[in-house]
């Protein structure tokens, strides 16, 4: 997918209309008391947005993170440490489909573990660091290969074993549809800055004798060494 | 955009339970070999996982659910520029796939070159099929099976040759290739 090239322009800007209703909303969620509602305790920053514009008490989690967040069929969300993480890079992507601006973005692999039906799956976050941008997950992280029903996921994300010369693609049901996290797309599952949303990624198990391996994700730096739990 | 449209088909035949297997062929005459895979799978009626693994360099990439597999070796590293001679670095590669047919393979085995847009239809379509010939033939000294060879030419490209009308030599690398597609059985 190529998009137009639009000048970066303040009036392209999520943040003077989202965040400043964003904060508000929390200002007003702190006077009364409202914060720390603790959905996800590992989402830093994220219950106090999700309250209504009209400054009611913060709602669950948007339907879009719990998507992106949900744990796998084999339950194995409780194994996995809230804020563990095994390995860190940084990288960026443009903010949204129309606004070419570059978000810098952090990149935390909380586990890398083999589950049932000889996958291996990859849990990890990436918290936006812009002091203003909002980051909306789009396609930019999916594999550019498969047209599938949900352009909107980490589909592109690998593991990649290079004294075993493979790279092991995400794994993909017969619909095409990465067996990820995928988002609705659009504000529904914006990142806002400073906040961290939680992701997963499942690929074909290497051999048992595959200890270590590293991970990509289209716009980050390589995290490398892994080790395979 | 075909295969999304083929998908979608995919899709509501499944919604629409059991159809008959030449009522799919004729929804999807031209269906391109990854789609193939999707359709032995399909037929029995199971959604399946299917496990991609690429070497990294990308010469050889990998596709398989419990019932099929499927192969891309790239034709860069099969066979020099317009030739359909099997070059010296193509003996390992074609090795491991030899391997691979012998253990798994339950029926026969399709082998479909694929050229990417340059050059003429017919020369191309020409050029691939002398190529999967290469390979079959390859394949067969070390893992005798029923061979199916044919030629695609360009017309199933798995990637854009040309991006907003510039060439995109990244797509093209992807589409010279021989795709091996073979049945296991589950």
């Amino acid at each position: 997918m190529t998009l137009p090239h639009l000048p970066p322009s303040p009036h392209l800007r999520t943040r003077p209309a989202a965040t400043r209703r964003l904060l508000g909303v929390a200002v007003l969620a702190a006077a009364l008391g409202l914060t720390g509602c603790g959905a996800l305790p590992d989402r830093a920053g994220t219950e106090s947005s999700a309250g209504g514009a009209d400054g009611s008490a913060p709602a669950p989690q948007r339907s879009g993170d719990d998507e992106a967040a949900q744990p796998t069929a084999d339950g194995s969300t409780e194994q996995v440490a809230p804020g563990a993480v095994v390995g860190t890079s940084t990288g960026s992507l443009q903010a949204s489909p129309t606004d070419p601006e570059q978000v810098p973005l952090r990149l935390d692999v909380r586990s890398v573990r083999r589950v049932d039906g000889d996958a291996v799956e990859v849990r990890f976050a990436l918290t936006n660091l812009h002091d203003e941008y909002v980051f909306e997950p789009w396609s930019t992280m999916a594999d550019a290969s498969v047209e599938s029903g949900a352009n909107y996921d980490v589909g592109g994300a690998a593991l990649i074993d290079l004294p075993g010369d493979r790279r092991y693609l995400t794994l993909l049901d017969t619909d095409d549809v990465c067996l990820c996290s995928t988002f609705s797309g659009g504000s529904d599952t914006a990142v806002e800055p400073g906040r961290t949303v939680e992701l997963y990624a499942q690929f074909p198990a290497p051999p048992e004798s595959t200890g270590s391996v590293d991970f990509t994700l289209p716009g980050f730096a390589v995290v490398a060494g892994l080790e395979i739990g | 955009m075909r295969r999304g449209s083929v998908v979608a088909v995919v899709t509501g035949l499944l919604l629409a339970g059991p159809v008959a297997p030449a009522a799919v062929a004729q929804a999807a005459p031209a269906a391109s070999d990854r789609d193939r895979v999707q359709e032995i799978v399909r037929d029995e009626r199971v959604r399946e996982i299917v496990r991609r693994v690429a070497s990294i360099s990308g010469d050889v990439r990998t596709a398989e659910t419990t019932q099929s597999v499927q192969v891309d070796l790239s034709s860069d590293v099969l066979f020099a520029f317009d030739s359909a001679t099997l070059s010296p670095e193509a003996a390992t590669r074609v090795a491991e796939v030899a391997t691979r047919i012998a253990a798994d393979a339950t029926g026969p085995v399709q082998v479909v070159g694929h050229t990417d847009s340059v050059g003429d239809d017919a020369y191309n379509d020409a050029l691939s099929e002398q190529r999967a010939a290469a390979v079959a033939a390859a394949l067969s000294t070390a893992a005798p099976a029923d061979y199916e060879v044919s030629g695609r030419g360009e017309s199933e490209p798995v990637a854009p040759n040309q991006v907003d009308g510039a060439d995109n030599p990244a797509g093209r690398q992807l589409n010279r290739r021989v795709t091996i597609t073979f049945a296991t059985g589950g």
